[in-house]
């Protein structure tokens, strides 16, 4: 049995492997002709064309094991599999990002393209996003099923960084086969057949997202341009210290008002009684008011 | 517990009667012989009732009653203690409006013990449409802050008013002018009162108060008691200046 044969073997096995995702996993697939490119999103600092295939922003990875899953996953050229390691909160949807750093990465001849992204957050997640063209529902279905295997054998790692180490390590040979079994059957792009009329069995494994025709619309609005750009917890703290500041002066003010208008008492002290008078001792204040 | 008359360096004083400066206070004045008895006879009326607005003649319009009204209670509300009377007189020729003031807020009885209290801290404004004056006199609660120069001053500030706008434009500014002056004339005595009361007369007090109500029940008796019925009158006559 040569090397080509053991592929195939953990391809299928991978394939025959998926299960469902623990909670802090997803697959997502994309299809490159239904899903929009983001435009001009911003995302981005992401470079036009990556400097490597793994690249780790928190460098969590020691450079040796770097080095050897960058080697392991250039040799995947015709479907390139991308580990990206983000720091901090991702400034749009997984699927957004997924969707245009492998827009941009991907090369036109290459048919399929994974990305293993993990969200460095204090609640971290790891993403594979398997993109394609004119895929029809069953290659969907495949993706997803092939990119739940591969998340399925992070399950067993002991920490999170061998768990991308190995979802790199299996996705980046099996989507490769995929590719060449694919080619063996022409793309079918007109026979594509909605999520929803899949078979119930197959239905049920699908855990992942799955897009369809009718939801391609998806697009990234400006909104989603802006609040890309925005530093939301910035202005997060900004309001708060402004809404202080500004609470803060509507209280003095307040107070200060108060302060004005309260009733004022003089002391009271002994009357100095004159002409025997009981209440007052009269003055001689008068102005003839004639003009 | 009462402070000491002295606390609050009141200033001199002027006889009704004569208008001569007196430094200290007596029951008969030493120039002129004037006392509440003497002005009493002078008035031998039965006194109206001492209220925010006296106007037997309805010498001011409706508008300028309630304007006058707004601005006196705007004062009230500052200052709780102060109670302020507004009256317009046709007083006859020849008669001090200054002294007929001192009459009425002598002579008018107050309807409870709480409002005899109160009498003390009055505040009256009296405008003489006969003669064209305006005169104002205080009780003796008031007469250490609102002395005569500060009362006087506040009128000739509101002359302008008087003149151009009439007795009750000047009257609602010269209110004003009071109210604004005397949350100043307020600092100052709380701080003269925490000064030199509060701290160095604390323990004398009890010794001074007591002097100065055995000084008080030595004066004459009461006006009330002096006054014969027969000097009782309606006090419409004087309001509209008949004898």
């Amino acid at each position: 049995m040569n090397a080509q044969n053991y592929s195939i073997l953990a391809f299928f096995a991978l394939l025959f492997m998926s299960t469902p995702k623990d909670v802090n996993a997803e697959t997502i697939v994309l299809d490159f002709e239904l899903t929009p490119p983001a435009g001009k999103l911003s995302v981005t600092d992401v470079p036009r064309n990556p400097r490597s295939f793994v690249i780790d922003e928190p460098a969590r990875f020691s450079p040796g094991d770097k080095s050897d899953l960058e080697q392991s996953l250039t040799k995947m050229q015709d479907a390139p599999t991308y580990l990206v390691i983000k720091k901090g909160k991702l400034p749009v949807p997984a699927d957004l990002y997924g969707n245009e750093l492998l827009r941009r990465w991907t090369a036109n001849q290459a048919r399929f393209s994974a990305l293993i992204l993990c969200v460095n957050t204090p609640l971290p997640k790891i993403f594979v996003i398997l993109a394609g063209r004119n895929l029809t529902p069953a290659t969907r279905s495949e993706l997803l099923k092939l990119g739940n295997a591969a998340l399925h054998l992070a399950d067993d790692q002991p920490d999170q960084l061998e768990a991308l180490k190995a979802t790199a390590a299996a996705l980046a040979p099996a989507l490769k086969i995929f590719t060449e079994l694919y080619r063996g059957s022409p793309p079918q792009p007109n026979l594509t057949v909605p999520a929803r009329n899949l078979s119930p069995p197959l239905q049920a494994q699908v855990k992942g997202r799955l897009y369809e025709r009718s939801n391609t619309k998806k697009t990234t609005s400006q909104w989603d341009l802006l609040a890309a750009k925005l530093d939301w917890n910035l202005i997060r703290i900004l309001s708060i210290i402004t809404g202080c500041i500004i609470s803060l002066v509507i209280a003095l003010v307040i107070l200060r008002r108060i302060r004005l208008h309260r009733p004022l008492y003089f002391p009271i002290h002994q009357p100095r009684h004159r002409f025997s008078a009981p209440y007052a001792g009269g003055s001689n204040a008068q102005i003839k008011y004639d003009s | 517990m009462l402070a000491p008359d002295d606390v609050f360096n009141p200033s001199k004083f002027h006889c009704p009667g004569c208008n001569a400066t007196l430094n200290t206070a007596s029951n008969t004045c030493p120039h002129c012989g004037f006392n509440a008895h003497i002005c009493m006879a002078r008035f031998p009326f039965k006194p109206p009732p001492l209220t925010r607005m006296m106007d037997s003649d309805n010498a001011i319009d409706t508008r300028g009653k309630k304007r006058l009204s707004k601005t006196i209670a705007r004062l009230e509300k500052r200052f709780p203690q102060i109670t302020v009377s507004f009256c317009v007189a046709l007083l006859p020729n020849g008669v001090d409006g200054r002294q007929f003031g001192y009459w009425l807020l002598n002579r008018c009885p107050p309807t409870s013990e709480l409002q005899a209290k109160r009498r003390l801290h009055h505040l009256l404004m009296l405008v003489d449409r006969n003669n064209e004056t305006v005169s104002t006199s205080v009780g003796y609660g008031l007469d250490c802050f609102l002395d005569d120069v500060t009362l006087s001053k506040a009128l000739h500030e509101a002359k302008d008013s008087y003149i151009r706008g009439g007795y009750v434009e000047g009257s609602i500014k010269w209110i004003n002018i009071i109210r604004k002056k005397l949350v100043s004339i307020h600092e100052e005595a709380a701080a003269a009162y925490d000064r030199r009361f509060h701290l160095r007369h604390r323990n004398t007090t009890k010794e001074t108060c007591a002097i100065s109500e055995k000084s008080r029940k030595e004066t004459l008796p009461p006006i009330k008691a002096q006054l014969s019925p027969q000097q009782e009158r309606p006090s419409k006559l004087i309001a509209t200046g008949r004898s």
